[in-house]
């Protein structure tokens, strides 16, 4: 009798593990994040006129910042960690129309199948990264460009947002902008909704835009007129405005 | 030259050589021994890898690139950089425009090519190139610095060499097929080629660094700058809050002192992309907004490599320091970073001061990289 009870209990005990492992064993699917750079429903081209700022025509020059430890919470609540752990947004190739609408793409091949509700990034290069040096990371790792990396203040540069005005109304963009974030008070961390199911079947793509009019035309935007360099420790407060004001520019579509 | 040609270039040699291995035989006995010369597969082939010494701040070179460079290669491309066989005539070589001494450039606004014919732009320093990861040239033309070595034999201005040629030249010295041999393994003195020609004279040049400035010296905490270095670096850098930000250290970054972008730096003034005669990187890759911008070059041994940009308009550093100072040309599409700066005598000064402490005289001097000849 005992044994036969112990006999059942190792079935039972087995044939559970057996399910467990079953559900342990996630299948994997590819998910593509897209990131668009928008003025309002307008891509933006490089150094093409793309909208007027308090009466002034707007070009940009250049555009890119990081994000750093993306993340995705499951319909169930939990998170799905590792997805991407530094990349570098640029928009350095937005030259003509049809560059810019094709966006900038990130991938991972190696999402759990299932259900998501949330994606969580941070904008700009978190601590343990930026603790660190171009020097220490392979040239072609993200972190790796110097370029991206501002010695004064032993910080990447989270964001870059460049730029050009007409303030005369005559087509000579005469007032220039460079706007610089950086340091690790800058970072701040994004969380935007989605309701997406990622499965076997097909791959899943997130379209990701950055509206630029919220980092310049909402209420509390900074003046490029006013402060049109911001890379140094005397432009703190609107570094951290700045950097406020981007994190409230990206919507998923 | 015409493949076809190349093919048929070979098939004589081949045949020259059978022909003297056949008569040697019928002749003498004696002869063989010329025809072994071709033959190099007895020649030990066992290459040993280069021990590049990269200082701690230098950003990372990936293993592939440093196991590929050998010391058989070095020396070999070292001989090819400074021999005239690479030229159409035999008169000139790449040490012609990029002379040791001055940091390997030529000192001329425009450098003179085989047929005393002027290069549409002048030539490039050619320290740190391992480190260059966008390209080579003012334009990037060429994405690789292997890529980039046949460029001045093929250009007519320049070298006007013929590969086919030049491989027959290189097969049939007395010296070549050894070095090959040692450097690529091949069998035969025929098998040199264009390849292994451009990738021994990039391994040369990737031999060729700049770490010994007194710059790196403070970066690996061996000295401490002057006051009026520490100024200059401090405005280069923009690195405390109310010294005057003089922009440099953004478009030449730190330690290679190039950010390896292509850029506008105001020199035309410009009321749109059309406005550019040399095209520049917007000349390779065909997009409007590339047009007017050039590589951000290097600023190691910059006061030793007058004149300077790209068509070397300016004659002394101090015109340099003007030009950024009044923020380039008036212009709609040169960098934002190019705004007047409203610099004093004494940060001129200091700049120049700074920028002396990116000289490097071990450069000049490393007999390793100089003519062997
Ligand atoms: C007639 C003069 C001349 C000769 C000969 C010459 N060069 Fe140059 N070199 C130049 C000029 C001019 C440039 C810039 C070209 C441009 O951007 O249009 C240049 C650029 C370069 C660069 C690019 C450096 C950078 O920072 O991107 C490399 C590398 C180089 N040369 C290597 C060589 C090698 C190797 C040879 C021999 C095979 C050679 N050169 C022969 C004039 C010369
Ligand atoms: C917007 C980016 C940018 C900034 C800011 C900048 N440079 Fe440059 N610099 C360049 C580019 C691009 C070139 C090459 C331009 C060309 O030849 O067309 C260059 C060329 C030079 C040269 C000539 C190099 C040579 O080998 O001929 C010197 C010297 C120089 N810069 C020094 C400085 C100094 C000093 C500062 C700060 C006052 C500075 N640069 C700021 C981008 C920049």
């Amino acid at each position: 009798m005992n044994k036969l009870l112990v006999f059942l209990l190792c079935t039972v005990i087995f044939t559970a593990c057996k399910d467990d492992e079953k559900t342990e064993i996630t299948e994997k699917s590819s998910l593509s994040i897209n990131f668009y750079a928008k003025m309002g429903d307008k891509s933006i081209v490089l150094e093409e006129t793309i909208g007027v700022l308090n009466g002034n025509n707007l070009r940009f020059s250049k555009l890119g910042f990081f994000i750093s430890d993306f993340s995705l919470t499951t319909n169930n609540g939990a998170n799905v960690t590792d997805i991407f752990d530094l990349n570098h947004i640029d928009f350095s190739n937005n030259k003509t129309l049809a560059l810019a609408e094709q966006g900038v793409t990130i991938n991972n091949d190696q999402i759990p199948v299932g259900n998501y509700t949330g994606i969580k990034f941070s904008f700009g290069v978190n601590s343990d990264f930026n603790a660190q040096a171009p020097s220490d990371f392979a040239a072609t790792h993200p972190a790796g460009n110097s370029d991206l990396y501002w010695n004064a203040w032993e910080s990447y540069i989270f964001s870059t947002t460049e730029g050009r005005l007409d303030t005369q109304g005559d087509d000579n963009f005469d007032k220039l902008f460079v706007w610089h974030t950086g340091s690790n008070d800058a970072l701040r961390i994004v969380n935007l909704p989605i309701d997406i199911e990622i499965s076997q079947d097909e791959d899943a793509t997130i379209d990701i835009t950055l509206d630029l009019e919220t980092l310049l035309l909402s209420e509390d935007s900074v003046n490029p007129l006013e402060v049109d360099q911001l890379h140094t420790a005397e432009s703190l407060s609107s570094m951290l405005m700045v950097s406020d004001l981007y994190q409230r520019s990206f919507s998923v579509k | 030259m015409n493949p076809f040609f190349k093919k048929i270039n070979f098939i004589y040699l081949f045949l020259g050589l059978l022909f003297i291995i056949i008569c040697c035989k019928k002749d003498d006995e004696s002869c063989e021994p010329m025809v072994d010369l071709c033959d190099l597969s007895s020649i030990q082939f066992n290459p040993t890898p280069f021990d590049l010494e990269i200082p701690n701040h230098f950003p990372n070179v990936s293993n592939e690139i440093l196991e590929s460079i050998t010391n058989e290669k070095v020396s070999l491309g070292r001989k090819l950089f400074y021999d005239p066989i690479l030229s159409r005539d035999s008169t000139i070589s790449c040490s012609t425009c990029h002379i040791q001494s001055l940091s390997f450039t030529d000192g001329r606004a425009k450098s003179i090519g085989i047929d005393g014919e002027s290069t549409p732009r002048g030539s490039m320093s050619l320290v740190n190139l391992i480190f260059f990861n966008n390209g080579f040239q003012w334009a990037g033309e060429a994405e690789t610095l292997k890529e980039q070595a046949s460029l001045p034999v093929d250009n007519p201005i320049e070298l006007h060499g013929d590969w086919g040629e030049i491989e027959q030249r290189l097969a049939l010295d007395e010296n070549y097929p050894l070095d090959f041999r040692k450097a690529f393994g091949i069998e035969k003195c025929t098998d040199i080629s264009q390849d292994m020609v451009v990738d021994a004279l990039a391994s040369f040049q990737s031999t060729i660094i700049s770490k010994n400035t007194r710059y790196d010296s403070l970066k690996m905490g061996l000295v401490f700058f002057n006051e009026q270095e520490a100024r200059g670096f401090d405005k280069f850098f923009d690195v405390s809050p109310g010294v005057i930000d003089l922009e440099c250290g953004h478009c030449h970054t730190d330690p290679t002192f190039t950010s390896n972008q292509f850029l506008d730096n105001g020199l035309t003034s410009a009321l749109n992309f059309l406005d550019f005669e040399d095209l520049g990187r917007g000349g390779v890759t065909g997009f409007e907004v590339d047009n007017g911008k050039f590589k951000a070059p290097t600023l190691r041994n910059i006061l030793l490599t007058a004149p300077y940009m790209h068509d070397g308009r300016f004659q002394t550093i101090e015109q340099v320091i003007d030009h950024y100072n009044k923020g380039g040309e008036d212009s709609n599409v040169k960098n934002p970073l190019l705004v007047p700066l409203e610099m004093t005598n004494q940060d001129k000064e200091d700049l120049i001061a700074f920028l002396k402490t990116l000289n490097d005289r071990s450069v000049l001097t490393n007999p390793d990289f100089s003519d062997p000849f």
